[in-house]
């Protein structure tokens, strides 16, 4: 049965991980995405401010994370996949903040992923493609970064996955870096077999995906098994709302309006053996307090509902 | 460049005469005959009965006195195609029978380019090829006229009043496509290059697809683009740079016009205006038809930026600022300016990637056969500045959509 994993924002209190992560294994979840990019967030930077948690010695920073690696092994529950803060380079910002994301932020969150046991971090391409001209210029830049950090990733045998996401003319979404299945199938499978290890792979992001209008089953299975971990979560296709799936509709048939069916035939497809995490923190924020525990149940719920039908007959 | 008319929202085909005369009153020379709205996807999926040929017939007949009185060329036809809500699966023989009568008909008329979407409602993923293959080919062997081409064409799915990417939105699907059905073509004697491609911007904005991408991987292939805006939600085609929201533009014009400017695109720019002339009153269309008009005039000449600088021995620029240092970047290397100037003493003397920024009064002695392009937002004060002067040779260069603008304005560092 595929496992079901959820953020670990605004379910687990870092400073007491316990009882988080005992709800979370009581609600079937045996997984989480640790949201490391709590730490440092994309606000903050797009602002051009750093804050000094990253600041910290690799040895603080582990004594700082341990409760929680130890609630996780208490518990049962593997981090199996994480998220490094981003963006990971600001274009209108110093010289200076951007080489201490690369240098300092970047390097320490690799440390933490392998100090935590995970297997795979997730990390934002440059979003440069308006400023330089061209999507291919813009790789080039991500690929500086991801060529960072390859040999500390196959040095703990860490695959940093790229993720589609989206920018914006105005207020307008358009594709951002990584929206594009072939090119980054042809980028990832050039970078591992240069390091001869799975350095890089790719995180779908369903909510992402469907701002964008993309084909969910042709782009799952054009990656294929390249595809290491997955931000499940849905909107309106206007706004990145990270909501839970199956919310939005469009028309007075009231069916859905993200394409769910192709999500699963297209995991189905590729037989997709990771797990199925949902990216949905925000979903925790917006119903009453009373009801935080019942959302994450239903979160869980539709977790093991795609797990059926991705691998049922 | 031909700049071409979308028949949809001016011309009632029952009664053409006066959307054709508007047309023709507007400048336009080509007109591109919407036959998808003549029979819409929505009549389509309803479709009980066997298509009246005769109709069909008798309203081209129509057309055809319309067109020869008002004097424009219908060198497009958009073939009908089925509405992406559709959910029954057997339209399709009906659909491509139907294209092939409206091809009949039309290259009659005079048209040589067939716009037609593949054929995607009720076609499994893994025979999406065979069966269009098939399609494309009974439309291929439908033309008459050596000249005459199919074009494919974008479009999106409809999932529940959510567009997705349809079949080659995905622009290296659609160069295999073409290249292959070319390929076939050839072997079996139905011509050389008969198919190419149409790019619908409308339909790559609604998924958010960047277009520069799509020209680029494309190419030689795209010899047709509709030019039509949207507010990336709604399927509708408005005139371009009409749909806004609080922060700009809700078309990707930048990347449209940065991707045709690369692979040099001289194909034919097809302006929809459908969903704005539909919802204009009648009286004021001519003028929002003369508005598409300049609007396409303007793409044709961001397309081809440089013909303005190729046609100097020299050149020089007005303006230091942003716009300038985005022409020097972009250009500077191709069409190395003598000089540029700006009315701000302060900046006289001082160095832009080693062009020297002077006053004014230097424009007044300049070698012969030197174009002085102005750089600054500020086009037409500027260029009445530079009459009264009596500089010669004053060219409008507008640096919106130049590659190395947008660097320019984060902080004027590169990005390294």
């Amino acid at each position: 049965m595929l496992r079901v994993g959820v953020q670990t924002k605004n379910a687990i209190d870092y400073t007491n991980p316990l009882p988080g992560f005992q709800y979370l294994k009581e609600n079937g979840f045996s997984c989480v995405d640790f949201s490391l990019n709590s730490f440092l967030t994309n606000k903050q930077l797009y602002q051009k401010e750093l804050n000094t948690f990253f600041n910290q010695s690799e040895e603080q920073l582990f004594e700082y994370f341990r409760p929680m690696k130890e609630a996780a092994a208490k518990t049962g529950i593997e981090i199996f996949q994480m998220h490094m803060p981003y963006p990971n380079y600001v274009p209108m910002a110093s010289e200076e903040l951007n080489s201490y994301l690369r240098d300092v932020m970047s390097v320490k969150s690799m440390k933490l992923c392998h100090y935590l046991g995970c297997k795979y971090i997730v990390s934002h391409g440059f979003k440069l493609a308006y400023f330089l001209g061209s999507e291919e210029a813009e790789w080039a830049k991500t690929q500086e970064f991801v060529e960072f950090l390859a040999p500390l990733a196959k040095e703990y045998g860490i695959t940093i996955c790229i993720e589609n996401i989206y920018t914006s003319i105005g207020k307008h979404i358009v594709e951002g870096p990584c929206c594009n299945a072939h090119k980054a199938a042809e980028r990832i499978d050039r970078i591992n077999e240069k390091y001869g290890a799975e350095v890089l792979g790719f995180c779908f992001d369903t909510g992402h995906a469907n701002l964008v209008g993309i084909d969910f089953e042709r782009f799952i299975t054009t990656l294929g098994q390249r595809l290491k971990v997955l931000h499940i979560h849905d909107n309106d296709g206007m706004v990145d709302l990270h909501q839970v799936p199956f919310t939005f509709t469009k028309t007075r048939e009231n069916r859905p309006s993200t394409d769910w069916d192709g999500f699963i035939n297209g995991l189905k497809k590729i037989d997709y053996h990771g797990v199925l995490n949902f990216e949905t923190a925000p979903v925790l924020e917006s119903f009453p307090a009373e009801l935080k525990e019942e959302a994450l149940r239903m979160i869980g719920t539709i977790g093991r509902y795609f797990g059926e039908k991705i691998e049922g007959e | 460049m031909n700049i071409v008319c979308a028949t949809g929202g001016i011309v009632k085909i029952e009664f053409p005469n006066q959307g054709l005369m508007d047309i023709a009153g507007s400048g336009f020379e080509y007109a591109m005959l919407d036959m998808s709205k003549y029979i819409s996807g929505a009549t389509l999926r309803q479709w009980e009965k066997k298509l009246d040929k005769e109709l069909i017939k008798k309203d081209i007949a129509n057309l055809k006195s319309g067109i020869v009185v008002r004097g424009v060329h219908p060198r497009y036809a958009m073939l009908p195609f089925l509405a992406g809500d559709t959910k029954r699966t057997d339209l399709n023989g009906m659909l491509t029978d139907l294209c092939v009568d409206c091809i009949r008909e039309t290259e009659s008329l005079g048209v040589t380019r067939f716009i037609a979407q593949p054929l995607s409602i009720g076609v499994p993923m893994d025979c999406e090829w065979d069966i269009n293959l098939e399609y494309f080919f009974q439309l291929a062997r439908a033309l008459t006229n050596a000249e005459s081409k199919i074009l494919l064409i974008n479009h999106c799915n409809n999932v529940e009043g959510h567009y997705i990417r349809g079949l080659c939105s995905d622009a290296s699907e659609a160069a295999n496509w073409v290249d292959h059905l070319n390929e076939l073509a050839k072997k079996q004697g139905l011509g050389e290059e008969r198919f190419g491609f149409c790019m619908d911007i409308g339909a790559y904005n609604l998924c958010g697809i960047n277009m520069q991408d799509v020209a680029n991987t494309l190419r030689g292939r795209v010899l047709a683009a509709i030019v039509r805006a949207n507010d990336g939600h709604q399927d509708i085609a408005a005139i371009p740079f009409t749909c806004v929201n609080e922060n700009g533009i809700a078309t990707d014009w930048m990347g449209f016009i940065r991707g045709m400017r690369e692979i040099e695109f001289n194909g034919d720019l097809i302006m929809d205006m459908t969903n704005t002339l539909r919802s204009t009153p009648s009286l004021i269309r001519p003028s929002v038809l003369a508005m598409g008009k300049t609007i396409a005039e303007y793409f044709r000449s961001q397309i081809q930026i440089e013909e303005p600088l190729k046609k100097y021995k020299h050149i020089v620029l007005f303006g230091s600022g942003d716009l300038g240092r985005g022409f020097i970047r972009s250009f500077g290397e191709k069409y190395r300016p003598l000089f540029t100037c700006d009315n701000n003493s302060a900046r006289w003397g001082t160095f832009i990637d080693g062009i020297e920024v002077k006053s004014p009064e230097c424009l007044l002695d300049l070698p012969e056969d030197t174009g002085v392009f102005i750089c600054n937002m500020y086009h037409r004060e500027i260029e009445e500045q530079l009459k009264n002067m009596g500089v010669l040779n004053v060219e409008s260069f507008d640096c919106e959509f130049l590659p190395a603008y947008n660097q320019n304005r984060v902080g004027r560092q590169e990005v390294n």
